[in-house]
């Protein structure tokens, strides 16, 4: 297997410059400093223009200019550019944007496979972007070479414009004890139902999607994407005494992972948001009829676990950008409880596929699936898609409490 | 070339994970802390998965030769690599023997383990001026320098709970801002500023532009050979839509024609928590959404904020404020805050 090492391709042409280094740069040599982690530090390893930030530091001002999403056929989705206000220093950055296994998992191989991409076919450097896709520059002439070995690994392009951007998802139950959907699964699911979709720059606005296995919501589903499938169950969460005494009995700390703060019964029965918890002897009883399952028993109590009955809830129209009328929004509730069924988790790719069509007929252009529902109003919404309102339906997830914590004492540092 | 492009492949989990994984899926019951960025997964088969967390450069930057290292690293002590939502990186399948060692080699990269538990978690942060044509600040940089100055929180436990802090260069929130416990926008304090000539030049779509705008304040103007636009100051909520140009134009060399006054700041979004007395309580706030509290953005602004998350257009449906609170009352009451 041939090496490339970053230095190699640097020199290999296209219109990069190298970081040659005949300017003095001491704001980025101060950005290396530190214990922190640098990404001066990775720049300075691959082929990036570092003049560019150096430059942009010093004015305070970024020193990229006009740049966007394009479409060079035959790939419509995954390419940006990024123009530059200095052509002394460099003209442009084209970058190729990777769709990203959801879960995030990545094998050593797929990683080292990765690198070679970079090396190849770009500037030495990757960048994980805050939506769960993976972006490196690449040399716009070996662009359409650089997609066919990105294939060659089991990747590929996408996650650009106003398509169905890359869909995440937490690490489910391949890793975690508290998953109630295995969400990298729904997400490879709902992923191979609309992959044209999202290699076809063809909705109102960007979508996104994102599976998170349990209301802890670790992707941050509900906020940042527009569908959020979170994993849900019904009933009251389960008490199992056994553990429960061996839990006390371990004094009831360390219940989740690093908490310092002492953790114990009556702690669970003071910060249950619902109130649902009560005290009986040694152990607890949750009221199904209180309970919001928001999981903070689960978290903190080994001993307690989600029940069995088991869906996912659709929450839809979340985001975090100023634009749009509504600004930020975090999602409504239009569905609390769809059945996962695996392998292929019909109904939850069908439910986003009816709301993907509806949005790409009723959504104007440039709207975002948030505002669109709050112009349509959320009961047309679901009339449009013919499902049944649930009284259950809710316009905002549950409200925010307060939770008083543990004192922390003495001898709770590790 | 050979086959079609795009190819239309979904990256698949499964392709990735190693048999620990697979073979005990579903069967986790139980998981505990070890030390700061280390914790172990239980499994009902006996099985056990300990995960050691590091903290990555902001914006997940990293150059192909660490990304082999990290994944010389993986092959020789875990048995797979997982990216986490906020961008920092795990070895997860540790060998707990050779623990030691690999935190020694992690830490000779410079990637210092921790971000677990009742620490900061790795501060996610946007391009920047790395890689943004928009950025108001450079958020990569805020990122490092409050790393640097809060690394001790990051590498030890020493939180009532979990610490995250996101990075925003711009209202367009892409590092995230308002779903994280604390905060950082840049903002732009100054208007937009029109350059006519060249925003006839670059033929842009005017109606679109005009109906784009969530406050209405950009309007049509009849130029010199074409169409320009004009900027309402009293309702501009410098939502930076104006900042995004033209895409789907196949031309890969853009037109840079309208661009953001000079004036920035940042400003500090502060914690999702109505009260006060609570304030110190920093730490339960975004990290579970459907828990105590349910997803919700910050309802204690800065008072720049507000105008952005209050100005609607008259021609909308009004919306029932989410970040309503008896301040942002007071505050929109105030002229010029809002604009009913």
């Amino acid at each position: 297997m041939p090496v490339w090492s970053a230095r190699e391709s640097r020199h290999a042409g296209g219109n990069r410059v190298g970081n040659e280094r005949q300017w003095e740069s001491p704001l980025c040599d101060r950005l290396v400093e530190g214990p922190y982690p640098s990404h001066v530090r990775e720049l300075r390893q691959s082929g990036f223009p570092l003049r560019m930030l150096e430059d942009g530091l010093r004015q305070n001002r970024t020193q990229w200019g006009t740049g966007g999403y394009v479409s060079v056929p035959p790939l419509l989705a995954g390419v940006s550019v990024i123009g530059s206000n200095r052509p002394e220093i460099t003209s442009e950055i084209t970058c190729l944007r990777l769709l990203g296994v959801p879960g995030g998992y990545l094998s050593a191989g797929l990683m080292r496979g990765l690198a070679d991409l970079a090396d190849r076919y770009g500037h030495g450097y990757l960048r994980w972007t805050t939506a769960s896709s993976l972006e490196f520059g690449v040399q716009r002439e070996r662009m359409l070479e650089a997609v066919a070995a990105a294939n060659g690994l089991g990747m590929d392009v996408g996650s650009t414009g106003d398509d169905v951007r890359c869909i995440s998802a937490c690490p489910g139950s391949f890793r975690c004890d508290l998953a109630l959907v295995n969400a990298p699964d729904v997400a490879y699911a709902l992923g191979q139902a609309t992959m044209d979709d999202q290699q076809y720059p063809g909705m109102p606005n960007k979508v996104k999607t994102a599976v998170s296995g349990c209301p802890n919501d670790c992707v941050r589903a509900q906020m940042q994407k527009d569908h959020a499938f979170l994993g849900v169950f019904r009933g009251a969460p389960v008490v199992d005494h056994r553990s429960m005494d061996r839990w006390l009995h371990e004094g009831g700390t360390g219940a989740s992972a690093g908490s310092t703060g002492r953790v114990d019964l009556d702690y669970l029965v003071r910060n249950c948001p619902g109130s649902a918890i009560e005290r009986s002897g040694d152990s607890v009883a949750i009221d199904p009829a209180s309970c919001r399952h928001c999981m903070l028993c689960i978290n903190k109590c080994p001993a307690i676990r989600p029940g069995g009955d088991r869906g996912v809830a659709w929450v839809a129209g979340g985001k975090y950008g100023h634009r749009g009328a509504n600004g930020p929004m975090v999602g409504f509730v239009l569905a609390p409880f769809i059945p996962a069924v695996p392998p292929d988790y019909a109904e939850i790719v069908e439910i986003h596929k009816r709301f993907l069509d509806l949005y790409a007929d009723y959504g104007r252009r440039k709207e975002r699936v948030g505002d669109m529902l709050v112009r349509l109003g959320l009961r047309t919404v679901l009339e449009l898609m013919e499902t049944e309102p649930d009284p259950a339906v809710l316009e905002e997830p549950a409200h925010r409490m307060f939770v008083v914590w543990p004192e922390t004492g003495a001898g709770a540092e590790p | 070339m050979k086959g079609k492009l795009p190819a239309g492949i979904m990256p698949d989990p499964r392709a990735q994970l190693p048999d620990l994984l697979l073979r005990n899926e579903g069967m986790w019951v139980r998981h505990e802390g070890l030390r700061p960025g280390v914790y172990r997964h239980l499994s009902s088969s006996g099985d056990e998965c300990v995960t050691v967390r590091i903290q990555l450069p902001p914006n997940g930057l990293l150059s192909s030769d660490s990304f082999r290292r990290l994944a010389d690293l993986v092959d020789r002590h875990a048995q797979v690599g997982r990216r986490t939502s906020r961008n920092a990186f795990e070895l997860v399948g540790v060998d707990p023997e050779r623990l030691e060692e690999l935190i020694e080699q992690l830490a000779a990269l410079g990637y210092p383990v921790g971000g677990t538990g009742n620490s900061l978690h790795q501060i996610k942060s946007c391009g920047g001026f790395v890689a943004c044509q928009n950025a108001a600040i450079d958020s990569p940089a805020l990122a490092k320098a409050l790393g640097d100055r809060f690394f001790d929180d990051a590498v030890t436990q020493r939180y009532p709970a979990w610490l995250k802090l996101s990075i925003g260069g711009c209202p367009n929130q892409c590092g995230g801002g308002v779903e994280a416990d604390v905060g950082l926008l840049g903002v732009f304090k100054g208007l937009p500023q029109v350059d006519d000539a060249r925003l006839v030049e670059s033929q842009c779509d005017v109606p679109l532009l005009c109906f784009w705008c969530p406050t209405g304040a950009i309007k049509p103007k009849a130029v010199r050979g074409g169409m320009s636009v004009e900027i309402n100051p009293e309702r501009c909520t410098r939502c930076t839509i104006l900042l995004v140009r033209d895409d789907g134009r196949q031309e890969l060399q853009g037109r840079h024609h309208l661009r953001v006054g000079p004036a920035r700041q940042i400003l500090l979004v502060p914690v999702a928590f109505p009260g006060t007395e609570e304030s110190a309580q920093v730490g339960q706030g975004g990290s579970q959404p459907l828990q105590q509290a349910g997803g919700r953005l910050p309802n204690l602004p800065a008072p720049g904020l507000f105008s952005l998350y209050h100005v609607r257009p008259p021609l909308l449906p009004a919306v029932r404020p989410r970040c309503c609170s008896a301040a942002a009352t007071k505050l929109s009451a105030q002229p010029g805050a809002a604009r009913a």
